[in-house]
């Protein structure tokens, strides 16, 4: 795989760099100029989350990428801010980043396996300040991260074996069981400034009382209807006896009196009974309906604070309805923490058993180590040593030399086990300590062995390359 | 009832004068009719039969055992009130009414006011409170007859209970002189009557009138309740009465408090056996007639023997409140 050229675009300027299939040095004589942020643009338009540099948001422009494919067809690929559309050999693919990254690199590097895929450009890219300290594993650039467990996996077709598979549910567990454990420590913060207390509505128990009070209120409201209906059953009595207009004579005295309710013994004391009756079972009822209606004001109350409430006091309320032990979700990631680093150790050890891989990749890095003046005391002659961890002890010049031969080693292994030629991109490969003589070793390697290999190099020199192509950038990178 | 656990001395100072009423009314409750409080001025307008009047003001002090800063200048305002009262015609009394034993501010006094509930007229309070009074009276042009002025002390501080020990036990004692104080109905009333008060004036500057018939007949209503220790039925097993009273109890009301039931009743008891003594005369009429009056009744699902308790309990229900209402009515003269 290749670049053709490179095209930024902005409004109605823009800029094309164009690259042979060789060797090709980003040049200038000053630092600073946007040597770096030319390579970077490269990877941008290959996908990639690069950041920008110095203040330049790569997100703004718009990219046009000629690439030879691995599979030898050409491609216009065209980014501007996550959307990607792949021009070429009647393909017109569009992609959405990052969700499609692995997807477009399947075209432009032929590869199919992820893991590979996902390691690749911290094996063929060597950014000025992360590249050249990652040996096997860590951060390339940005986000993206390389492992040298991962490219072999891949390499290896072992990416989907059981440990994989179990490694990732249990990662995926852990990060779940530390959200929850933050959301313990949240409750516990909460509940210590004593914040949940006004949004802690006991609604069920006004529920419950409402319930209760309604029970209370059937009897009542029967024994009312049941008054009233027998005080119009008085009063339709005492209309129907008022028809009549009766009159009686008292038998001691001769008088004549009419027949109503004043004159009708005990009427008047029922009547009055009655009233009272009906008055104080109305007031037995009205004291429950205001118990009720204090209540439902109440839940009213609470539902409209919960309106207002801010969305940090909704959450704090719901944080502090939850549920979580603190304790056992602290002794679950524990145990899970452990159960990751077994599993890791032993896909490490699976990634490392029957795998010719390795062995291959030690003698490649040895090789080169040697050839650039690295004797046994560095690079050691177990094949352990490529996945060394111990980087303390190598310092200035012998750590640059040492990752240029891991580098090299690894775009020589992917190109023997995928067919691929990665280009090389190399951002200032005579940094720090290392000397005229060995970037002189270096660079006969590059010209030996990876003569079928585009190789993009931005540096302050010019270097021995025999006709290379020179971006020549004078005060700045755009002339924009 | 809705007692308020405010302790603002607004508050409290509508409850003394609420239940100033009540012990005024008890005090009163052959001769009297109606009363009327005034939150606004701490009145108390107690209406005689007799179309007369007794005037009261009620003073009441929050702390009334340690407080005796406000006592004269609540004196003096009480009496400037009631010296305005006794320019109504049919005045009979002029009461000054506190929950304070020091009304006076004179230490030397207090055992004079130091009883439950003290009434002293002008007579006979110390001379050195008439002084008080005559001082007051002459410094501020107040003018009454002394004659109609006495000076209540009710005791009245603290909560709940506590605070109504006096109204309590004058309702027990009303409650007693209409024959009723076995029946424990004394807290029940009270509530009743402080509720009357409280529910209608939620706002203590309004005006309450409360005549006798409405602080009366919920004691009747009351002591008219169906209930299982009703002597005349002594021959059933009380929680058989029980499980009925609480199945029926809606058809034995319906029918005891239905006019033409009553009549019906009433007429057959008056005309029966005129020579027997009341509770025997109850308990022979029910025995013999009640057969009479199961036709009024359709309670179709019942048993003949539940039937004849249902009926029996609805004669004995009506015949009891007859007697209630009228030996109660003559009690209080209504």
């Amino acid at each position: 795989m290749r670049f053709i050229s490179l095209t930024v675009k902005k409004g109605l300027f823009q800029d094309t760099f164009d690259f042979n299939a060789h060797v090709n040095i980003v040049h200038s004589e000053k630092n600073s100029v946007g040597k770096t942020t030319l390579l970077r643009f490269l990877m941008f338009s290959l996908g990639y989350p690069i950041p920008g540099t110095r203040g330049l948001n790569f997100a703004r422009y718009e990219f046009e990428a000629d690439v030879i494919s691995a599979n030898h067809k050409t491609y216009r690929i065209v980014r501007f801010g996550d959307i990607v559309t792949l021009i070429g050999e009647g393909d017109d693919l569009s992609f959405s980043l990052p969700s499609d990254l692995n997807a477009l690199h399947k075209i432009i590097f032929g590869i199919q396996n992820d893991e590979v895929l996902e390691n690749l450009l911290g094996a063929y890219y060597v950014d000025q300040e992360k590249g050249w300290t990652l040996l096997n594993r860590g951060k390339a650039i940005g986000s993206i991260h390389f492992s040298i467990e991962g490219l072999i996996r891949g390499l290896s077709g072992r990416s989907n074996d059981e440990l994989a598979v179990r490694l990732s549910s249990v990662k995926r567990e852990l990060q779940k069981y530390k959200h929850m454990l933050d959301v313990a420590r949240y409750q516990a913060e909460i509940n210590a400034l004593g914040e949940n207390i006004a949004y802690d509505a006991p609604i069920d128990e006004i529920d419950t009382a409402i319930d209760v009070l309604l029970s209370e209120r059937k009897p009542i409201f029967d024994e009312l209807e049941r008054v009233k209906n027998v005080i119009r059953k008085n009063m339709s009595f005492k209309k129907y006896i008022d028809s009549f207009q009766l009159r009686v004579r008292s038998l001691t005295t001769d008088e004549e009196i009419p027949v109503n309710e004043d004159t009708i013994i005990g009427f008047r004391d029922d009547a009055n009974y009655l009233a009272t009756k009906r008055k104080m079972v109305e007031m037995r009822l009205a004291e429950i309906d205001n118990k009720i209606a204090n209540l439902r004001r109440q839940q009213d109350k609470e539902n409209t604070l919960f309106d207002v409430q801010t969305s940090i006091q909704a959450f704090d309320a719901d944080v502090a309805k939850m549920n979580v032990d603190a304790v056992s979700t602290e002794r679950i990631i524990r145990r899970l923490e452990t159960e990751r680093k077994s599993l890791e150790d032993a896909i490490t050890r699976s990634v490392k058993s029957n795998n010719p891989i390795i062995g291959e990749l030690h003698t490649l890095i040895s090789a080169y180590a040697n050839e650039l003046g690295i004797d046994e005391r560095y690079v050691r002659p177990s094949e352990d040593y490529i996945f060394t961890s111990d980087l303390k002890s190598l310092t200035g010049a012998i750590f640059h030399k040492i990752v240029f031969a891991f580098k090299m080693s690894y775009i020589k292994i992917i190109g023997r086990y995928t067919g691929v030629n990665l280009p090389l991109i190399l951002d200032s490969p005579s940094g720090r300590e290392v000397d005229k003589i060995n970037i002189a070793d270096m660079i006969a390697i590059l010209v030996r062995d990876f003569s079928e290999h585009q190789i993009i190099i931005a540096s302050i020199n010019l270097y021995d390359f025999v006709s290379p192509n020179i971006l020549e950038i004078k005060n700045q990178l755009l002339s924009f | 009832m809705v007692k308020s656990s405010n302790a603002s001395s607004a508050a409290f100072g509508w409850d003394f004068q609420c239940n100033a009423a009540i012990m005024l009314m008890l005090k009163n409750i052959t001769v009297a009719s109606a009363v009327k409080v005034e939150g606004q001025t701490e009145d108390i307008e107690i209406a005689l039969n007799s179309g007369n009047f007794v005037y009261s003001q009620a003073k009441a002090v929050f702390n009334p055992y340690d407080d005796y800063s406000n006592v004269i200048s609540k004196l003096k305002s009480g009496l400037s009130t009631l010296s305005s009262a006794a320019r109504h015609p049919n005045v009979e009394q002029l009461i000054y009414i506190t929950n304070s034993p020091n009304p006076f501010n004179h230490p030397q006094t207090i055992s004079a006011f130091s009883g439950e509930l003290t009434s002293l007229n002008y007579n006979n309070l110390p001379e050195s409170c008439k002084q008080e009074i005559e001082n007051l009276c002459a410094a501020e042009k107040y003018n009454f007859d002394r004659q109609l002025f006495s000076v209540y002390v009710m005791q009245f501080h603290g909560d709940g209970e506590n605070r109504y020990k006096v109204v309590k036990g004058l309702t027990n004692e009303f409650l007693a002189s209409v024959g009723l104080s076995d029946l424990g109905l004394g807290k029940h009333l009270l509530d009743l009557w402080q509720g009357f008060f409280f529910a209608n004036a939620s706002q203590h500057d309004e005006t309450l009138k409360i005549t006798k018939e409405q602080m009366i007949w919920p004691l009747i209503v009351s002591i008219c309740d169906l209930n299982t220790e009703d002597a005349l039925l002594a021959d059933y097993d009380e929680g058989d009465i029980d499980n009925i009273i609480r199945r029926y109890g809606a058809v034995i009301n319906n029918n005891s408090e239905r006019f033409e039931f009553v009549s019906k009743v009433l007429s057959g008891y008056n005309s029966y056996e005129p020579s027997m003594k009341s509770s025997a005369k109850t308990k022979s009429f029910i025995e013999n007639n009640w057969f009479n009056y199961s036709n009024d009744f359709d309670v179709s699902t019942a048993e003949r023997g539940v039937l004849e308790v249902i009926v029996k309990l609805a004669i004995s229900n009506v015949i009891k409140r007859r007697d209630r209402i009228v030996r109660i009515k003559a009690g209080v003269n209504l």
